[in-house]
Formats: structure tokens, sequence, C-alpha cells
């Protein structure tokens, strides 16, 4: 479950997010929306442990994400949360297997294991043929679902996408979401996504809507 | 439109974004440095301008045969310390009215006495050759003036012969009407000195162009495209936003000139500091006063030089920061160039300097030249081989950090190993001439003298001998032989003699017996033969020569010393000459060079290093790597091609120096030159430190 509680944020004078509340239940998609600049990457980030929150928390499975040490922030990263961003983020000189163990084996696990696993979610996002190839020769599509991949071999049951489908055509972006969903309903993970895109909010279970720094959860 | 160009300009200028300091940073001192090479480098040009100038302005103008001149001269030069230089005996004609003299000269020197350099006076130098000083000289003290030196530290003396004596005739003498290009005569002497003090004027501008100008530009370029994800980003901005290539590289390039005016402006106020000091570490050469202050105008131009130059390097379109690993122009250029071609040439570069051992003369130069180029061209190709096969290595660590890193290395090896081959060409580069330096100044002499005077009178050669001690018990005992000049025939006193002028103890120890003694000794000397009994009367200017062999604790200025009183005394040898005060300065100039490309490299493995950092950076922190662990895994990415190429290229060096000892052109130095490789690794190690403490704000930045 991710639970945010009364979450503010302040980059010196100007107020990003103000006293923010929500939950994600396990097993459902939550989509995050809200004008540009209501904050949305941010809270994204907040989660991620890659921005520090001004006032209140965010909890993910009931970790306080804000009062790790910055090693444990890394490990949470590799080992609880599953993140997808706009762009793929894929290092172009790993394959995608390689890509997608990548967490795995920083986080110590053997090559082989690693890799399998690594397989195995390739194969559910559809790219199992991508899994020796290097990312140059990805079609944005490809790129993507081996990015998704990535989260979704996470260990951890939440994941948070940050506007995922926002520079895929109409075609790989409702193959993301259908991901997405049917990993939340398989595992029972806490999704988020951040979107601005209309059809994927459709699809999500509940939709926490960022205006004037505020959620309003619908 | 231009006004608002300007303000963006100077925003990006002057903006305070973490992403663009170390453009900014790179571009000031950048600058700097280049404004100060460029302005050292016209400065050395006009300075040896200044001398040829003086040099030319006291060159004899003389008649065809050397009558109806109103001055005779004849030029010699004595060695002082290991440094030969000019003695110029003058002889105003009998008869001669107004009589010309060199410029810094009131007077002729009365007979029997010198007019010194202040050089000389300060060095001891007539007190050691027991002269005599004449204060007709412009200059203070009675010296020769400013006006007839090309520099300070010149050594120069004007000699008159002793009451009573003369220049003789024939020879080397000639008649001189006047001095300088305005002279009248049938041409001017040339090469009448023995060492020039100063280099020519040709000679200076090649040098400065390759030792200070070419690397200044070098730093300066790689300085003015630095990497900034500022820049870049504000760049495609900016086109979104409407504007044409041109006014976005307008932009830029003002961006840049605008850091780049203060760096500049930095670099004339350090050379004006700098410029009026006249001497060099390391060297002998103390130049006039003010030899090396530019006019206003030079400095202006070469100021406005440099920050054109960046000004124009910046409006070049930015290159993106992207990370150096990965793009698939990088992998393209991996598996075009393998390295294996390189590796080929770099073998076959060490064969052939190899095989120049095992030849002589002209052709070790030239098989030697072509292994060193081959070397040279075959150390960055093969280089990307190196780094793959280290990367192949690393990425079998179990360690994420090592893992990744190793796998840059082997995916973009070209890419990566570019800083490292800038460094490693230049440590070989530098270390193959280091061995070349250390040769020269470790040349030892045969410790033969030969001495020959004008206008020679009975009783001139035993008062030599009186002063020099020779037969005396104790005296050490030169071995002393007369050289004919015409027959080429030596003589010697005693087989002994003979002996020890061929370098041999005595007569005992010569396989053969007094005749392979005698036979040896005239070829040491460069005679036909050899006969042993007493020496002729030496009554003909330049029919004999009389030849010495140092004993232990004999040197060649005794010798000088004792024949400082005759006419036009000329004592050679070939004692180990300290080289001219100018040469002294190849070295520093070298290492001055090389600091420049060293720097420029250096700035290219921090430029590297930082273009990565942000985007990579926070890549890499979503993935769960910690931010010290990228850092390491950066470290490794960027610091191993250093530490393979470097060693490998100390090693090309030392082959390179091994190689050329078969003709004593080098000798093999592998200290010093593994000193140059752990310092040029220590320095990119300090670098890489530093530019990771900036890399460490630039991730907590990115992943803020």
């Amino acid at each position: 479950m991710i639970q945010v509680r009364s979450l503010g944020v302040v980059r010196g004078d100007v107020t990003v997010l103000a006293e923010t509340s929500f939950e994600v239940p396990d097993g459902t998609v939550t989509a995050l929306v809200g004008p540009s600049g209501s904050g949305k990457s941010t809270l994204v980030r907040c989660l991620a442990g890659l921005a520090a929150p001004t006032t209140g928390t965010v909890l993910v499975d009931g970790v306080d994400v804000a009062r790790l040490g910055a090693a444990a922030q890394a490990a949470f990263r590799r080992d609880m949360l599953g993140l997808v961003f706009q762009d793929p983020e894929l290092l172009d000189e790993l394959t995608a297997a390689e890509n997608v163990a990548l967490p795995r084996l920083v986080a110590g696990a053997p090559r082989r294991t690693a890799l399998e696993a690594a397989r195995a979610a390739l194969a559910v996002v559809g790219c199992e043929h991508l899994a020796g190839l290097r990312p140059g020769t990805f079609s944005r599509g490809e790129a993507q679902r081996v990015a998704l991949a990535r989260a979704l071999a996470t260990p951890g049951r939440s994941v948070v996408a940050d506007e995922p489908t926002a520079s895929l055509d109409r075609t790989n972006g409702r193959l993301v979401v259908d991901l997405l969903v049917r990993h939340a309903r398989e595992h029972g993970a806490a999704t988020l996504v951040a979107t601005h895109d209309p059809e994927v909010v459709e699809r999500c279970d509940a939709v926490v809507d960022l205006r004037a720094g505020a959620a309003v959860v619908g | 439109m231009t006004r608002t160009l300007l303000a963006l300009a100077a925003r990006g200028a002057t903006t305070r974004d973490l992403a663009h300091r170390w453009r900014q940073v790179s571009v000031l001192v950048g600058s700097l440095l280049a404004t100060l090479a460029i302005l050292a480098a016209t400065a050395f040009v006009v300075a040896a301008h200044g001398a040829q100038t003086r040099a030319d302005a006291r060159t004899p103008v003389v008649t065809a045969d050397g009558t109806g001149a109103p001055l005779r001269m004849v030029e010699r030069g004595t060695v002082w310390d290991r440094r030969q230089f000019p003695v110029v005996w003058l002889e105003a004609s009998d008869g001669a009215g107004d009589v010309p003299l060199p410029p810094g000269l009131a007077a002729l020197p009365a007979p029997g006495t010198v007019a010194a350099s202040p050089a000389m006076l300060d060095a001891g130098v007539l007190d050691g050759l027991d002269l005599v000083a004449s204060p007709v000289g412009t200059g203070a003290r009675g010296a020769i003036g400013d006006e007839g030196l090309r520099a300070s530290s010149e050594m120069l003396a004007y000699a008159v012969p002793a009451p009573g004596r003369g220049l003789g005739k024939g020879g080397s003498v000639v008649g001189v009407t006047g001095f300088g290009p305005d002279a009248a005569g049938v041409g001017t002497l040339q090469g009448w000195e023995t060492e020039p003090e100063t280099a020519p004027v040709a000679w200076v501008v090649t040098f400065a162009l390759l030792t200070l100008v070419l690397p200044g530009l070098v730093l300066l370029v790689g300085c003015a495209s630095s990497a900034s994800a500022y820049r870049g980003g504000r760049a495609a901005t900016l086109r979104v936003l409407g504007l044409s290539p041109g006014q976005v590289r307008a932009v830029g390039g003002v961006e840049t000139l605008l850091v780049a005016v203060p760096g500049v402006l930095l670099g004339v106020l350090a050379w004006i500091a700098l410029a009026p000091g006249r001497s060099f570490p390391g060297g002998e050469l103390v130049l006039l006063p003010g030899a090396l202050v530019l006019p206003a105008g030079a400095v202006a131009v070469c100021a406005v030089a440099v920050a054109g130059v960046a000004g124009v390097v910046g409006a070049l379109p930015a290159r993106p920061a992207a990370r150096t690993t990965g793009a698939l122009t990088s992998a393209l250029r991996a598996r075009a160039g393998s390295g294996r071609a390189g590796l080929v040439l770099l073998g076959a570069g060490f064969a052939v300097m190899v095989a120049s051992r095992s030849t002589a003369g002209e052709l070790a130069y030239l098989v030697n030249g072509v292994g060193l180029i081959a070397t040279a061209v075959g150390l960055p190709l093969a280089m990307p081989w190196f780094v793959r096969a280290v990367g192949a290595a690393v990425s079998r660590s179990d360690r994420p950090e090592a893992w990744l890193a190793g796998r840059r290395l082997v995916h973009s090896p070209v890419a990566l190993a570019r800083p490292g081959v800038a460094i490693a060409l230049l440590v070989f580069l530098l270390g193959a001439a280091t061995s070349v330096v250390r040769d020269a100044a470790d040349v030892e002499g045969s410790g033969t003298v030969v001495a020959n005077w004008r206008d020679p009178r009975p009783g001139d050669l035993a008062a030599v001998h009186d002063r020099l001690g020779v037969g005396s018990p104790g005296a050490g005992g030169f071995a002393v032989a007369m050289r004919s000049d015409r027959g080429a025939t030596l003589h010697v006193a005693t087989c002994d003699d003979a002996a020890r002028l061929a370098g041999l103890p005595d007569c005992s120890v010569v396989v053969g017996g007094p005749e392979a003694a005698l036979a040896r000794a005239a070829e040491r000397v460069g005679a036909l033969d050899a006969t042993v009994g007493d020496p002729p009367e030496l009554t003909d200017a330049g029919a004999w020569d009389v030849v010495y062999t140092l004993g232990p604790g004999q040197r060649v200025e005794d010798v000088e010393a004792a024949f400082a009183g005759l006419p036009a005394a000329n004592v050679g040898s070939d004692i180990a000459l300290r080289p001219p005060a100018a040469m002294a300065l190849v070295g520093p100039a070298i290492l001055m060079a090389a600091g420049l490309l060293l720097a420029a490299a250096l700035h290219a493995f921090g430029n590297r290093s930082i273009g990565q950092s942000a985007d990579d950076g926070r890549l890499l922190t979503v993935a769960g790597m910690t931010v010290r662990q990228v850092r390491r895994m950066h470290r490794r990415t960027l610091l191993a091609p250093v530490v393979v190429t470097v060693p490998v290229a100390t090693g090309a060096a030392v082959v390179e120096a091994w190689a050329m000892t078969s003709v004593e052109l080098t000798q093999v130095v592998v200290a010093p030159l593994v000193v140059q490789g752990l310092v040029t690794i220590g320095a990119t190690a300090l670098v890489a430190l530093g530019v990771a403490r900036f890399q460490l704000r630039l991730l907590a930045a990115a992943t803020r």
C-alpha cells in the first residue's frame, strides 16, 4: 500500500505541494492527475526517495521513505518500488535483459538468477525476443516495455509510473497501461500512475487530482 | 532582436546553474592560460627579433681581400666553465683614420686589454683567464653596452693585441670597413660568432608555435567546447522557441566570449606581472631589461585573438552532454575501431624501433624514425583494444559498480580511451624527448686540446708551457705534441706522450709498442703520421697547432689562460660544452608545452566525467545504485583507460630510448620515465577526485 499523509513540498518561496493526502490500496491502480506544475512529478520523486518532503510523510508498504538514509533509499528503490518514467532510462551498453536485471545485480543477486528473472519479466511484457539486444535498436514502445519489465521485476509490490505513456502512440500506450493494470491485479500491487492521458485515467480504480497543490480524491 | 540575443548570452554567461559551472570555470581558466601562452610566445619572438637586430648591427662588413680596411679582425672561440663564447680580436690598420667600432664600444680597447660584456665581468672570466679589462664600453662599469649584446647573459669580448704584437697576415684575418647593415663593403662576415646566446628568429617562431601557441590553442578550444547540460538544453529550447541555428550559435558564441574576456584580462595582467622578468628557471639566459615587454598594441591583438577563438568555438553547435557510453554512434565506432589494426601497428612500431639497433649511422635514424611514427600512430589506435581487454576483465567482478564499469569499457572502448590516448601520446613523446635531452647533457670529451695563435714569436711556446707547468715535476703533465698544418705530421717528445694522446696511461701498455702508440696518437688528433723528437721552432702563423691531452684535474680553461696573452689565441677542444643558453630552455619549454597539453587532456578527461554525471547519475540512482556506487563506477570507467594506456606509453618511450642508444642519441632513463608516468597518473587521479566532488553536487542536484 502507498500512503501519502499531509505531504507538503516547498522549494524556496514556491509551494510545490500542500497538504496532500491519499492512499493507494494493494491490487489497485490510482491515477495521479493535475495540470502541469501541480506537483505530480515532485510527488512521484518523494515516493521514490529522490526528493525530500518539507512536511508530512510518504509510506510505501509501511516504510517512511524520507526517514531512510541515502543507501537505504537506494535499496528501497531496488527492492520495494518499481519505477517507470516517461523516458525509458535504459543503459545502452547493457542488453535488455541486463537492463531489467540491473537493480537485482546492484543488490548483489547472483547474475544467473537475476538474468533469469529479467527474461521472465521481459516475457510478461512481450519482449522476450529483445533479451539479448541492446536498446539502440529498440522502438520507443519496445524501450518503454523493457523499462516496464524492469519495474515489474522489482520484488516489492508497489509501482509508481510518471507519465509512462506520454511519449508513446495510442497502441503502445494501451499496451503499457494493460500491463500495469494486469500486474496490479495479479500481484496485488499498489500502483500509482501520474498522467495527463484521459484513457489512462479511465482504466484506473481511483483518481487523485492535484489541482491547486492539494489532492482531490475521486 | 540583437539586444535580446545579447541579453540571453549575458544570462547564460552569468548563470549560477550548477550544470554550467564546469564550463564557466573551464572557459575562464582556459582563456587565462591560452592568453599567457600566446603573449609569452609573442614576447619570445619579439625578444629574438630584437636580439637578431642587435647582432646584425655588430656584424662586420668586410673588404674583398682584407686590404685597405681601417680595421682588421679575427674571431676566436674561448671556453670558460664549459661555455664557449666569442673573443673578437681587433687591430687598427696602420695609418687608419677613423676606426669603425662595433655597437657597445666607445673606443677600441687599449693594446693588450679587452672590453668585456657585463656577464664576463660578473663571472670573473677576466681574472680566470688573466685578461685586463679596458673600460671603453658604453655600458655600466665600461662594459660593452646593451646595444652591442644579444642578451645580458651573453659573454663577449673585444680584444686588442699587446703592444708590439699584431694579428699577422693571412688566415682568418679580415679587413673590416664597418659594422651593421648600413656599413659599406663587399659583404658581411657570416657566422662569425661561435655560439649565439639567443636563438634565430625563425627557430624561435617555430618553437614558440609548437610549444606555446599550439598547446595553448588546444587547451583553449577544449575549454571553450566544455560540456554543459545547461547550455545544451538551452540551445534546444531556443531552437524550439523559433531562433534560427545562426542565432543560437551567436548566443553561444557571445556567451562564451563574455566568460572568456575576464580570463583574457587576467591573463594579460599576469603577463604584465611576469614580463619584466628576464631569466628562466633551469636556464642561464638573461635577457636585456624590457626584452619581453610587449607594446600595448601587440598585447591587444593577442588578447582579441584569444577571446575571438573562444567566441568562435563557443558559437559551434553545442554538443549534448550525453553519456559517453551510451550513444548508438559510439557503439558503431566501437565496432569500426576494435583496435586490432592499431595493435598490429604498435607492435610493428616496437619491432622497427628495436630493429634500428641493428643498423648504423643515418640508416639507424631513418629506421628508428619509422618505428617512432608507427608507434605514435599505433598507440592511439591500439588503445581501444587495451581498454576493451581491461573492461572484459573488470566486468567479471561481482561488485556491481565494477561490473558496470567493465561493461561500459567493453561497449565503448574508443570513446572511453580517448582521454587516455591523449595523455599516453604525451607521455610517449615527452619520454622520448627526455631520453635525448638527458643524453645531450652527459656527453664526455676526449680531453684533447688544440691551440694556435697569430704572429708567433720565438719564446711564445716556452712562456705558455711555463704557465702551464709543462715538464715541471708535480705538474701532472700535459701530453704535448705539435701538429703540422701542412704535412699533418704529429711531433711528440716521447712515446709516453703519444700514448697519453691516444688515451692510454703510458707507452708500455700499448699493444704493438711505440709504433702503434704513435699511430693511435696520430689517428686521435687527425694527423697522417707521428714522429718522436724535438718539435720544430714556431715561426710561421697558422703552420702549426700545439696539441695537449688533459690529465686528471686539468682543465681546458688552464690552457685558455696560458694562451690568453697571445694574439688571437685559438684554443679548441672537444670537451662537453654546456648547451647554449637558449638551447637550455628547450627542456623547460617542452615541459611547459607538455604541461599545457596535459592540462588540455585532463580537461577533456574532466569534461567527459562531468558530461555524463547528471543524466547518467539520475538514471543509475533510479535503478537503485547509491551515489557512492555511481561515483565509484564513473571513476573506474574513466581512470581505467589512463591506468592502462600510460604504462604502455612509458614502455614505448623506454624502448625508443634503448633503441637509440646504439647511435648514442639517447640514454635509457627508466626512472625519470616511470616518474613521468606516475606523475601523469597521479595528476589524472587528482583531477578525477576533484571532479568527483563536483559530480557529487551534480548528482545531488539531478536527483533532488
